[in-house]
This record gives structure tokens, C-alpha cells and sequence, in this order.
């Protein structure tokens, strides 16, 4: 039986701790940060805010520790989506939005709370970023300086077909933000919760 | 004629074919499947098959008493595990780990006493198969369950790397930046819950080495159906040696 590892790890993506599950269920809507739970019959180290690969034979998912609770039988733990981090209050200067491209914006927006915040437990290691595409004179209705980012990540995608992307690589200590259009159909189909909605269930065996 | 026994977590053995304890009347020997459908028209699609856990019952025939008694304290050192064989012309012995449910304890009657023991299995038949030799080991698995493997490195070793191919094609690597001294041995364990990657030294004192993972290889090795090589590598110059122990698995036997 092929089983599903599971592994934690740090912010600056040390290894902490790893158990395998034969199956898992994941869910993921760009629309609205659902938060998934794993099932361990062991305790592992986890805590609110560890990075949680979960790799099978062909899938692999990315998330972040939310929750860790213990019981008799089982350590469950609960992770949400990358984009969660964005699901905060920034300071972004949107007069820029005029002057720069709307990806560039994400990513300087990024930056500036991710990497320059001045606040280590804040800030991420070793960011990258690709921009995939150009998007001029975007309006995003931001109300003041400081606005919710993944309510902007939203108006992004409804408007432009802009979305961000996390490709995390452990080998590498790196988190790479994808921040580009994706096409009409994937719009279609990120952009209408009913249709975004995508729960698989991966059986390991 | 099929044989049982139960071997203890002391390593002991009981038979369960001697006239002193004698195991009969069984069921619950073969498979079953916890299989789920969707119902669309007439059809109906399986969703999801899994193996049932093993429910094994039976009865012993005891002497007497003091055999019964003896048994129970037998038992009671677990983790036990049921020993299957006398079926093929090879003799071949296939285990069962398992938990004693219920053991019935009855009056002593003409025949001894005709108690009814119920097993539930911790997982299904296996036997483990070994193998060992230099930097290539292949090893053939006859079940499409995928088999866990026990992988035991001697030091002295620097970063090793393996490559696992199943009928000739690539199925996983795995690297490890960690070194190995002389007198050490390096086990990585998909065969045990959660897996395990560590240096042993003497006397069993041990360091995990999870964390030397090269997390862009798969690392866990698991057989398949066919031919299996394995072949290991490191970085430093003297020859490697190597042993694989597989837990090969099958639905029933």
C-alpha cells in the first residue's frame, strides 16, 4: 500500500516531525479559505502557524497548521491554504495601483508585509517571485491605505482573471508567489463558487 | 494438514496443533472487502475497496485446566502473532499479527475443555523476505499489495542515495546528507508506522535522521509486483553493504 506521507516543518522550513495516513480529503476554493483536518493515530510535533506537506504518489498540497488538538485515539490536525496569509489587514500605498502593473502591486504589497516588515516571526524565508503577466490601470476599489489583501486577491480574479499562486519547495527553503492571469476557462472556473468548489477524496491504496 | 501457532512478544512459540492445545473449527481464515458504490441507472460504480480487518474464530481444545492456564499467561505478552502454514507444497509459514478478542474458558468435559477464541487481525498475511549484497539488490514480489521495506545501510557511508526500479522502470529515489561512521548502521523503515530513518549505533542508541532528507526525493520505498532493484550509492569511496528485509504482503493466502 502506497500511504501518504505527512511532514511539518518551521517557518524557515526546518524539519520538526512526519507520519503516514493511507487517505486523505482535501478541498481547496480559491473564493473562500476553507480550512482541511488530517486524522494521525500518533502524535507528531505540530503548532499553530508550522508549514504541513502532504505528498502521495501523484499529489502533493501545501498548507499551514491552524490548529493542533489531541484526544485518546487520534491527533488531529487543521491547515489552511497558503493564500490565508493574505487574509490580514496591510498597509499598501494604493496610488501605486496607477503607476505599476496589478501583479506588481500584489508583490510589492507582499514584500513590504512579508519580507520588510521588521518582524521576524512575520516574515517569510527566501521568497520568490514570478510575475506571469501585465495588467495596466486595474482598479480595485481599495478605500484607504490599509485594506485586506485576500479581499483584493478576490476583486484581482473577478476582474482581471489575476490570481497568486504558492509553489513551496522544501529541498529548497523557498517559497515561490505566482502572480499572473490565468485563462478564461480557469477563471470560469476559480471565479464562480459553485463550480470552484473542488473536493477530491485520495484513497493511497 | 495446515498448521497454526501463536509466538509472543518473548519470542516464545506455542503450537496450536499439539493434542495439549489443539486449534479447530475455524473461520474468518480467507478475504473480504469493505467496498462502497455510487447507483447511477442500473450500474453501480465502485467508489472505494479496502480490505476488511481479519476476524478469526475458532476453538481449542485444551487438556486440561493448567494447559488452558498456561496458555492465557502465554498471551498475555503481547504483541502475538498467528503463524499460518502446512497448506503449500513448500511449507511456507505466513504470519498474522494479531490481538486476542475473547478466550473463552470452559468446564472440563470428556475431550478437555473446548474453548472458543476469537482473533482480531492488526493487518493481513505476510511473510518477510531478505536480502543482502553491495550496492544492487533485487528482490521479487508475487502480491500486488505494496510491500514496506526495511533498509539497512553499515557504516561507514557519506550521503547515500538509492534508486528503487520495479520492472525495469524508475519508481523513487531517495537521498539522505548525512554521514554514517564505521560500526553504525543507517535503517530507513517504511515497514513500521510512522516510518523511520535512523543511525544506530551500538547498544541500539539511536539518532534520527528524518531531518537529512533531500525532501525532493521520495525516500520511502515500497515493492510492487515483478522485479525489484535497488540500487545504493554514496558519496564516499569504500563499498557499501547493504541489507533490504520486505514485508510482503497478501489479501489471504
Amino acid at each position: 500500500m502506497s500511504l501518504y506521507n505527512i511532514e511539518l516543518f518551521n517557518h524557515d522550513f526546518s524539519y520538526i516531525s512526519h507520519y503516514q495516513i493511507d487517505s486523505i480529503s482535501y478541498e481547496f476554493d480559491y473564493l473562500s479559505l476553507s480550512i482541511n483536518k488530517i486524522q494521525l493515530p500518533g502524535a507528531v510535533k505540530a503548532g499553530r502557524g508550522d508549514y504541513i506537506h502532504l505528498e502521495g504518489d501523484s499529489d502533493s498540497f501545501f498548507g499551514i497548521v491552524e490548529n493542533v488538538t489531541e484526544s485518546d485515539t487520534f491527533f488531529t490536525i487543521t491547515y489552511k491554504p497558503f493564500l490565508s496569509l493574505f487574509d490580514t489587514d496591510m498597509y499598501m500605498n494604493r496610488k501605486k495601483l496607477k503607476e505599476i502593473s496589478l501583479e506588481q502591486f500584489i508583490k510589492e504589497v507582499i514584500q513590504d508585509y512579508f519580507e520588510n516588515s521588521g518582524d521576524e516571526l512575520q516574515n517569510l524565508n527566501a521568497v520568490e517571485y514570478d510575475l506571469e503577466s501585465e495588467t495596466l490601470k486595474a482598479q480595485l476599489d481599495i478605500e484607504s491605505n490599509i485594506d485586506n489583501l485576500y479581499d483584493l486577491l478576490q476583486t484581482a480574479l473577478n476582474r482581471y482573471g489575476v490570481i497568486v499562486e504558492t509553489v513551496v519547495n522544501t529541498a529548497e527553503k523557498k517559497i515561490t508567489f505566482q502572480i499572473g492571469k490565468i485563462n478564461q476557462e480557469e477563471k470560469n472556473n476559480r471565479g464562480r463558487p459553485s463550480q470552484c468548489h473542488i473536493q477530491r477524496i485520495y484513497d493511497g491504496q | 494438514m495446515r498448521t497454526f501457532a501463536l509466538i509472543n512478544a518473548l519470542g516464545s512459540r506455542w503450537s496450536l496443533n499439539d493434542m495439549d492445545s489443539f486449534f479447530h473449527t475455524m473461520k474468518g481464515l480467507g478475504q473480504g472487502y469493505d467496498t462502497s458504490y455510487t447507483r447511477i441507472g442500473n450500474r453501480f460504480i465502485q467508489q472505494k475497496s479496502s480490505l476488511s480487518q481479519k476476524k478469526i474464530t475458532g476453538k481449542i481444545r485444551f487438556r486440561g485446566y493448567s494447559d488452558f492456564s498456561d496458555f492465557s499467561a502465554f498471551i498475555q505478552h503481547k504483541p502475538l502473532t498467528l503463524v499460518y502454514g502446512g497448506f503449500t507444497p513448500e511449507n511456507n509459514e505466513y504470519l498474522l499479527d494479531v490481538v486476542v478478542k475473547t478466550l473463552e474458558k470452559s468446564e472440563l468435559e470428556n475431550g478437555g475443555l473446548q474453548c472458543n477464541i476469537n482473533f482480531e487481525s492488526l493487518g493481513t498475511y505476510y511473510k518477510i523476505m531478505c536480502a543482502e549484497g553491495g550496492s544492487v539488490i533485487t528482490m521479487h514480489s508475487d502480491t500486488v499489495i505494496g510491500a514496506g521495506v526495511r533498509i539497512c545501510i553499515q557504516g561507514p557511508c557519506v550521503n547515500p542515495y538509492y534508486r528503487h526500479y520495479l520492472n525495469s522502470i524508475e519508481v523513487c529515489s531517495g537521498r539522505f546528507m548525512c554521514s554514517i561512521p564505521t560500526g553504525h548502521k543507517m535503517i530507513i523503515d517504511t515497514i513500521k508506522l510512522p516510518y523511520e530513518v535512523k543511525d544506530y549505533a551500538e547498544y541500539d542508541n539511536d539518532t534520527d535522521l528524518y531531518g537529512t532528507s533531500d525532501f525532493s526525493t521520495k525516500r520511502f520505498v515500497s515493492l510492487g509486483y515483478g522485479e525489484n532493484v535497488l540500487e545504493f550509492f554514496h558519496d564516499g569511496s569504500s563499498a557499501l553493504n547493504v541489507k533490504v528485509e520486505a514485508k510482503i504482503e497478501y489479501e489471504s493466502v
